[in-house]
This record gives C-alpha cells, structure tokens and sequence, in this order.
C-alpha cells in the first residue's frame, strides 16, 4: 500500500494548510510581540495568499478521479463555499481590526474559523466534516469571552454548554450513519442510502432500517440545527447574541452557518439533488417532509417572537433563526423543482445565504462602527438621531435592513423571490396523488413565505423609523474617526445592491449538480474501504 | 463480531449517552455539567468502536482519536471558563447566570437567597515581587 501523501491531495489542500499554519504561527508568537507588529495586516497577507492559491487551483480540479478514495472534494459548490468562506473571513478580520490586548489570539482564530468552515465545504468524509464543524465552533468560543460586552462571559458559558451537548447529538448520527453503511466517505453513504435497499444496509426488515435512520438523520439535524440555530435548537441565539456585542454578533450569526448548511448539504446531498438517479421513497418523500416541518416553524416562529423584543441584537437574532427557515425552505423543495426549472432549491439556497451574509455583515459592522465614543446602542430607540449624525451610514443600515425584508433592487428580494418561485412551481402529474398532496403542500409554504415576510417587514421598518424617523432630543457631538471597518462595509453594499440588480452572477440555475450526478456509480466497486452489506455481499 | 454482541455494545453506548443526556439536564453544577457532556461522547465512542468492528473497517476506530483529541480541547476550554466564571460569581451554580433573558421574565434562579454564600476561605497570599506595573496598565476586560 502506497503511503505517501500525494502531491495532488497537498496542493488542493494548500489554501486551508497556509491559513492552519499561519494562524497557529500567530497563535504561538504572538503574545510575545503584542504591541510590535500590526497582527491583521499579517493575518490579510495570508488570507490573501490562500486565497491566491484557491485560485490557482482553476476551479473544478479535484484531487484524484475516485470520490470513493478522497476525503475532500473538488466541484462548483465545493469550491464556492471555500471561496465564500475565505472571503467572510476577510470580512470578519476587518471588523476586528481595533487595536486591542488580543490581537494576535484574534486574528489567529478568525483564520481557524475562515479555514474550519472551508474544510466543511469540501469535506467527502464525515471525519473531516466534523473536524471542520469544530475547527468553527471551538475558537468561537475563545473569541465571545475576550470580545463580548459587558455579559460576555454568561453568553459564552450558555453557548459552550449548549454547543457541546449539540456535538454530542451530531456525533450520535454520525456513528449511526457509519454503522448503517459501513464507512465514513460520503459519497459512499450517499449512493447506500439512495441505491441501497435500506432493509440490507442492516439485515433487519425495512421498518426497523427506517427506523434505524431516523437516529442519523435526526441526531445531524439536531447538531447542525444548532450551528445554523434551527427551531427548536434555536434557544440560545437571543441570549448569546444579546450579550456579545456587534462584532461577535457578526461572526456567530454567519460563520457557523456557512459551516453548517454547507454540512447538510454534504450529508444530505441524497435528499437535496433533483435530476440524479431515482431516490428512494425515504429520500424523495420522508427528508423533504422534515425540513419542509423545520422550514414552516423556523420561520413563523423567528418573525413572530422578533415582534415582541425591543434588543437590536434580540431583533436581529430571531430574525437570523427566520432567515434559517427560508433556507430550509430552499432545501426542501430542493428535490421537487422542475428539471427545466429557472432556479434549483440549491442554487436559491446558496444564494440566500451569501445575499444573508453581506447584508446581516453590514448591519452589524455598522452598528459597531455607530457605538464608537458614544453610549452604546441596545435597544431600538437608541438608534435616534442617526440620520442626522451619520446620513452616509444610516442610508447603507437602510438599505441592508431593506435587503433583509425583501424589498426589490436589493439582493434579499431576488433570494426570497428565487425560493418562493421554487416552491411555488412543483410539478405534479394528474396520475399520482402524492404528487398533488406535495404540489399543494409547497405552494402553502411559499404562502408562509410571503406572509412571513410581511410579517418580518413590521420590525426591520420599526428600525429604520427608529433610525429616521425617532424625534432627537439630544444630539451627542460626536466626530467618527476613519476606521478599517468602513471597507467591507462599503463592499458588502455594493455586492448587496448588485446582486438586487444582476443576480445571474450568482444564482445560477444549474449550478451544483455534480453533488450526485457526475459521480460514476457502481454500488460497491471502487469504494474506499469494504462497503460489507448485513449479508456478506461486498 | 455477531449481530447479537453489536446490539450489547450498542446498548452500552446508550446507557453512557443516556446518563450524561439525564447528567446534563439535570445538573446545575457546570463542572458535573460538563462532565456529563463527556460522558455522552464517550457513550459515542463506543458506538463508533462497535460498529468499526462489525464493519470490519478502521474508519470507526480512527474516528474515535479524533473524538477523543476534540474532547481534550473542549475539556481546555470548559475548564478555563468555569474557573473564569467561578471567580465571577463565587458559585458554579450555572443558574446563577441569568441577566439574559427575554424581557418581562423572573429570574430562573429559584435557588436565590436560599442559603449565605460560603465565606471566603483565608487563602495564602503571594506577596508582591517584581516591578510594579504602571497604574492603568492591567486592566481587565470583565
């Protein structure tokens, strides 16, 4: 057996290996020349090496021909969440950028993160996907103790408990998952759980096999509905993102959710793939049902409880757990969308999320840069007085609010739109009755959907009146000094409003099929390790 | 490994997960919390070692050394935090942290007033040595 690390495996892996290497560098040195060096401008320059050396990679090009055989994967959506990632990264490391005690810890575990959520993005093992999971979740929590306001350290402890007892569930399914098909590589499992009978995976009768799945399937979901704060495993988003400040607001409201929607859709890929090979029933039918459930409570639920909470941050976290729903929504449907439709329930899902990031990135740097040498902004009639203090900036806050309701020539309406007329657009043939029952079930969630975000309109509006419309009755003199931040804020807006207007530089419609189809399937032959069924068929 | 011994170990594993998932709810001391955290992932563990053999693979097992290399960072940390959280609140009663909430809610902290918190015990003191660091220097950030 041949040993040695091939040069091809290294060289993909370059760009998360330079960001690892560096940031344990950093990690190590650092504390021992704080004040002598400016510690993000080194962590830039390696972000921009990585992201250099991704690009050189010219895209497709994955390591080996065998999916069986590798444990990452090359491919158009693989390569977009690693770029996605490393970008947010970039992003994040501005914000930080202050001149503080822990510099160098900071910027060293914002590059953790950036490289944890990529290595999820392209993970083809579930050894990997989890190293990921937690490469983002443990600096996490290093980074809400030293960076949070003053009820820092009781939003960590509830995150870090929480967040431990969800791995725990994660690993839960994880194990089942291996034990149901005998190996780790994903797209191994996948072609089990969508060929496979489910009755031989495990040499008991189908019921029980159904059964036996339920205990992955609904211990990832509960993992990774933690990192993407699903209901019901949305508890802790309110609490912890009150008591973290803007900064570290930004970072959990969108790096463990490009992490863990980029792990649902590793793992579920079965589930989420329309135009790949007949599915099973318990893949077109049982999976699309759960996160049609999902989608429905996240997303009333989070607009609801938002009207009831005065806290910007409280406001802002249910309404990442209502953004959450939408994309479950994506994931849903994402199986059932026409094969000619304009968008796949993928293709809309990515876009949501990265039309999410910048506009959620904005708000929050924003309000960053906003509490800068004045008393700091909790609750929405804080806000007064903004337009009037920072008209510049209380445009942008505007427009990104306006993008996260929905309203057109922003990209949140061409995300919510690509999602409602995915819903809204699943065939069905007059001979078979369950395709009617999803039909009607899907035009009723695209319903949700639009009422949901006329719902959600009620407290974004009430912001912006606060930021607009509040009588001033004080006006503070303040004078807002240049600061790093004001960059990928500019950024983020111009990527926001270009998005609203030429959304096809994203949403493309037939993007990420390779997830199954490109795959040569052939049950058994080629995969990395025995894939023993029960019966001691190979 | 036989169906029949996959199932004992696999019943093992659950009974481990079990008692930390009924440890974890019911505990308030976040020391035992976390520890009843342990246990569930090494209720995994096992799993995850039954099933490597039954399959007669190596992926289970090596994805134990990873479970296990997770779980000491996690272990780092938590340690790190609940001495933290210690020295703030003199308790590890995690109920004592409860400022955030929704609005309009009592504290959940039924256990508030219930008893005197414990005198400080008369530690050792270091005495001072070194050079005295100028004053606004150390500040701290909790």
């Amino acid at each position: 057996m041949d040993n040695s690390i091939p040069m091809e495996l290294l060289k993909f892996l370059s760009p998360e290996g330079t960001l690892f290497l560096l940031a344990s560098l950093i990690l190590l040195i650092g504390p021992f020349f704080r004040e002598k060096v400016s510690w993000p401008l080194v962590s830039l320059i390696g972000f921009l090496v990585s992201y250099l050396l991704l690009l050189m990679q010219a895209g497709t090009a994955s390591p080996g021909d065998n999916p069986y055989a590798s444990v990452v994967l090359g491919g158009t959506l693989s390569n977009l969440i690693r770029h996605f990632s490393l970008g947010a990264g970039i992003f994040l490391l501005f914000l930080f950028w202050d001149r503080d005690r822990f510099q160098p810890e900071t910027v060293g575990l914002l590059m953790i993160l950036a490289g944890g959520s990529s290595m999820v993005g392209m993970a083809n093992d579930l050894t990997v996907l989890y190293l990921g999971l937690e490469l983002v979740t443990i600096p996490s929590y290093i980074l809400l103790y030293c960076h949070g306001d003053s009820n820092s350290a009781e939003s960590t402890m509830k995150y870090f408990f929480l967040s431990i007892l969800s791995s725990a569930f994660l690993l839960l399914g994880i194990a089942f998952l291996y034990g149901l098909t005998g190996t780790t590589n994903i797209a191994a499992i996948s072609d089990a759980l969508l060929l496979a009978d489910p009755a031989k995976l495990f040499g008991a009768d189908a019921l029980a096999a159904h059964r036996l799945l339920l205990i992955p399937i609904l211990g990832i979901l509960a993992g990774l509905g933690f990192k993407i704060s699903m209901v019901p495993f949305h508890f802790y988003a309110p609490d912890v993102y009150q008591g973290a400040g803007y900064r570290m607001s930004a970072v959990l409201a969108t790096m463990p959710k490009i992490a863990g929607f980029a792990g649902l859709i590793r793992i579920f890929a079965f589930a989420l793939d329309h135009g790949g090979p007949a599915p099973t029933d318990f893949a077109r039918d049982n999976i699309p049902v759960l996160f049609w459930i999902l989608a429905f409570i996240s997303i009333t639920l989070g607009n609801l409880l938002a009207l009831l909470q005065r806290n910007i941050r409280r406001i802002m976290a249910y309404s990442s757990i209502a953004h959450t729903g939408y994309i479950l929504a994506a994931f849903a449907v994402a199986s059932k969308a026409a094969p000619d439709s304009a968008f796949t329930g993928l293709s809309a899902a990515m876009f949501y999320l990265i039309v999410y990031f910048f506009s959620t990135f904005g708000i929050f740097a924003i309000l960053h840069y906003l509490e800068q040498g004045r008393k700091p902004i909790r609750d929405w009639d804080d806000l007064a007085g903004t337009s009037k203090d920072n008209p510049v900036l209380a445009v942008a806050l505007a427009i990104f609010l306006f993008s996260l309701t929905g309203i057109p020539l922003t990209g949140g309406f061409l995300a919510k739109f690509a999602i409602v007329y995915c819903c809204a657009n699943v065939p069905f043939t007059l001979d078979d009755p369950v395709s009617w029952e999803s039909h009607y079930l899907f035009i009723l969630l695209a319903l949700v959907i639009v009422l949901n975000a006329a719902v959600a309109a009620w407290y974004y509006l009430k912001l912006i009146s606060g930021i607009f419309l509040k009588p001033v009755i004080w006006l503070e003199d303040k004078s807002y000094s240049f600061k790093p931040v004001l960059i990928p804020i500019l950024a983020s807006l111009l990527i926001t409003v270009v998005l609203g207007i030429y959304p096809s530089l994203l949403l493309k419609p037939k993007a990420y099929q390779e997830l199954i189809e490109k795959r040569p399937i052939a049950q058994g032959a080629g995969i990395h390790g025995p894939f023993q069924l029960a019966d001691g068929k190979q | 490994m036989s169906p029949i011994d996959l199932k004992a170990y696999l019943v093992l594993g659950a009974i481990l997960f079990g008692l930390g998932l009924v440890g974890f709810l019911t505990r308030r001391n976040m020391i035992i919390m976390f520890l009843s955290a342990e246990l569930m992932l090494q209720g995994v563990a096992v799993d995850f070692l039954a099933f490597g053999r039954f399959r007669g693979n190596w992926q289970g097992q090596s994805f134990v050394l990873f479970i296990l290399t997770v779980a000491a960072c996690e272990a780092a940390i938590a340690m790190g935090l609940v001495y933290t959280l210690y020295r703030l609140k003199n308790s590890l009663d995690s109920g004592k942290w409860s400022d955030l909430r929704e609005e309009g809610l009592d504290s959940p902290d039924d256990l508030e007033g219930a008893w005197a918190p414990a005198e400080k015990p008369d530690y050792p003191v270091l005495p001072l040595a070194g050079i005295k660091p100028q004053s606004g220097e150390e500040t701290s950030h909790v």
